[in-house]
């Protein structure tokens, strides 16, 4: 973990400057979804247990959700009034998910 | 009755400057409110001071400017509570509790010791802090002169004296009650004026009709931004948020640690809820505007426009939100600057600050007067003032705050060198835009990007020791 973290860091950093700079949709993709949802996972060192368990696998749900969206739009799949339908939606769906899934992992007293 | 309300308005404020002055005897109470915050008073005031004149204002002269491409700067919301809670509140609230330190730069030298690492973060506290102070006085002044036909400096004037009252003599003791209080007018505010507007329009579909039929590049969700550029929006307001200190100020107003658990619940409920006035307001707004049905000299004045065309006690409740979103992020901003200045740059120097809280109050004083003096004579869009202050706070603080809250071999040299170049890189981008590339470089995320490398090279580079708490 201790150079897990510092690693992954400098991975979104430099995915995210690459991205910027070539404007290549996959690298975009990948960098939003990875800044959105990954800094999600630095909580999993203060869970144990079924509270851990719980958190990595809402996590990767809920980057399911961005992920969906950004396959659409970036596409071209999605557009016009369809786009901003599947935008309203995930304000909707994710903003229940999120907030929700915080609360149901939060760390227990046993928890460091 | 505006004038009722603004008299009324006046004297709550002016009660609970009385209230504050006497409630607020320490650095505790006027930086922290006591710590005396559970999850929704701190989350309602958390959102109420993230969300601002550019959610109500910007925002939909943003959408009537750009279509649906400025939704990306809001779609990472339903994330963002979740997302600073886990990633930033947690080791905040730790360390904060475990030292009693009352400011976000203190925080920082918690984690890296004192000297630099304080300096630098409070330096880019104070220089975002005004330009996003100035971005509120804009606010007011675009609004007040489209509502009421006077000069916009005058209602700038008058409601940042009215926040500067509570907030100099009481700072977030007096402040995070009426922040809290804000944020709740702000989401009716918002929902009710979305509703109406998109009454108006004759529902979703026909605002969506209309701009198919007379702007079809409204609905393209890439227009006039690029996928770069939208994407750079999305993650730009969304990890920026785990590095806005008007949001990690609200970690160290928290009474104990389980009062996370619902932080997120209330302030993306609250957020949501105030959002719908971006999405509402811009929509029909926009609609009604290219119909010909109310005359708007800019896309920034959209919203204003169309407010003037609702129900007259609507309009009132919707200016009054506006006003509201206004102060409430004055109230934080400017608390943050007086820390800054009056605590934590005096002892990054080596200095003890002085005792009491006259210089605190004055440095309000202070930063009310900068924030009035940019904003009334900056030719900026509201928009790009506002990207500006929060990209700022981006570049500099995101790094340290993110990886290096987190990861235990993070350095001072790495944070130093991270609170260095991530701004130095925001502004060189900002002045000179790099041109010839094919995507679109966003200033602020990749200022903090370049922090982030330079805080792991420098880390990694020497040997993982943890710094010792001063």
């Amino acid at each position: 973990m201790n150079r897990a973290l510092p690693l992954a860091a400098a991975g979104l950093a430099t995915l995210w400057i690459a991205a910027a700079l070539s404007g290549s949709r996959g690298l975009l993709a990948g960098a939003a979804l990875a800044g959105l949802v990954a800094p999600g996972f630095l909580a999993l060192r203060r869970r144990r247990g079924p509270r851990r368990r719980r958190l990595a696998a809402g996590l990767l749900t809920l980057g399911a959700l961005p992920g969906a969206l950004l396959g659409l739009l970036l596409a071209g799949i999605v557009t016009g009034g369809a786009a901003l339908g599947a935008m309203a939606a995930f304000l909707a769906v994710a903003g229940a998910a999120a907030p929700l899934l915080y609360a149901g992992t939060f760390p227990g007293r046993e928890d460091p | 009755m505006t004038g009722a309300l603004l008299g009324l308005a006046a004297a709550a404020c002016l009660l609970l400057a009385a209230w504050g002055w006497r409630a607020a005897r320490d650095d505790e109470g006027f930086f922290a409110a006591s710590r005396s915050a559970g999850a929704l008073l701190a989350g309602l005031g958390g959102t109420a001071a993230g969300l601002s004149a550019f959610v109500f204002v910007g925002g939909p002269g943003l959408m009537a400017s750009l279509g649906i491409a400025s939704l990306w700067i809001v779609l990472s919301a339903p994330l963002t509570g979740a997302l600073q809670c886990w990633a930033v509140g947690e080791p905040m609230v730790r360390l904060a509790r475990e030292s009693r330190c009352v400011t976000v730069p203190g925080v920082v030298a918690v984690r890296f010791g004192e000297g630099a690492p304080r300096a630098l973060s409070a330096l880019a506290i104070a220089a975002g802090g005004i330009a996003t102070l100035a971005v509120q006085v804009k606010g007011i002044a675009v609004l007040g002169n489209v509502l009421t036909g006077r000069p916009g400096w005058l209602a700038a004037g008058i409601l940042i004296l009215l926040t500067t009252a509570y907030t100099a003599a009481g700072g977030m003791r007096a402040g995070l009650p009426a922040e809290a209080a804000q944020g709740v007018l702000m989401a009716l505010a918002a929902l009710l004026t979305a509703g109406a507007a998109l009454e108006r329009v004759g529902g979703a579909r026909a605002a969506v009709d209309t701009l198919a039929a007379l702007r079809p590049e409204f609905l393209d969700p890439f227009n006039g931004v690029g996928m770069t550029g939208a994407v750079g929006w999305l993650l730009l307001f969304g990890l920026g948020t785990c590095a806005q200190p008007h949001y990690l100020q609200k970690f160290l107003l928290l009474r104990d640690r389980e009062s996370l658990r619902w932080m997120p619940v209330v302030m993306t409920g609250a957020l949501l809820a105030v959002l719908t006035v971006w999405l509402g307001v811009g929509l029909a707004g926009t609609a009604l505007w290219l119909r010909g049905e109310f005359p708007a000299a800019a896309p920034d004045q959209v919203a204003p426009a169309l407010l003037r065309t609702l129900p007259r006690g609507l309009a009132v409740l919707g200016a009054a939100a506006v006003g509201a979103a206004i102060m409430s992020t004055a109230t934080s901003l400017m608390n943050l600057v007086a820390a800054a200045l009056t605590r934590d740059l005096p002892r990054a120097l080596g200095r003890t600050p002085h005792r009491g809280l006259l210089a605190p109050r004055l440095a309000t004083l202070g930063a009310a007067g900068a924030a009035l003096a940019l904003g009334l004579g900056s030719d900026r869009p509201l928009a790009l003032l506002g990207v500006l202050g929060w990209g700022t706070f981006t570049a500099a603080l995101l790094p340290v705050v993110l990886v290096g809250l987190n990861w235990e071999g993070a350095t001072r040299a790495g944070a130093v060198g991270a609170l260095l170049v991530g701004p130095a890189v925001q502004l060189l981008l900002e002045l000179a835009p790099p041109v010839g590339v094919p995507g679109a470089v966003e200033p602020g995320l990749t200022g903090a990007a370049a922090g982030v490398l330079v805080l792991v090279a420098l880390s990694l580079g020497r040997p993982v020791r943890r710094e010792a708490a001063p």
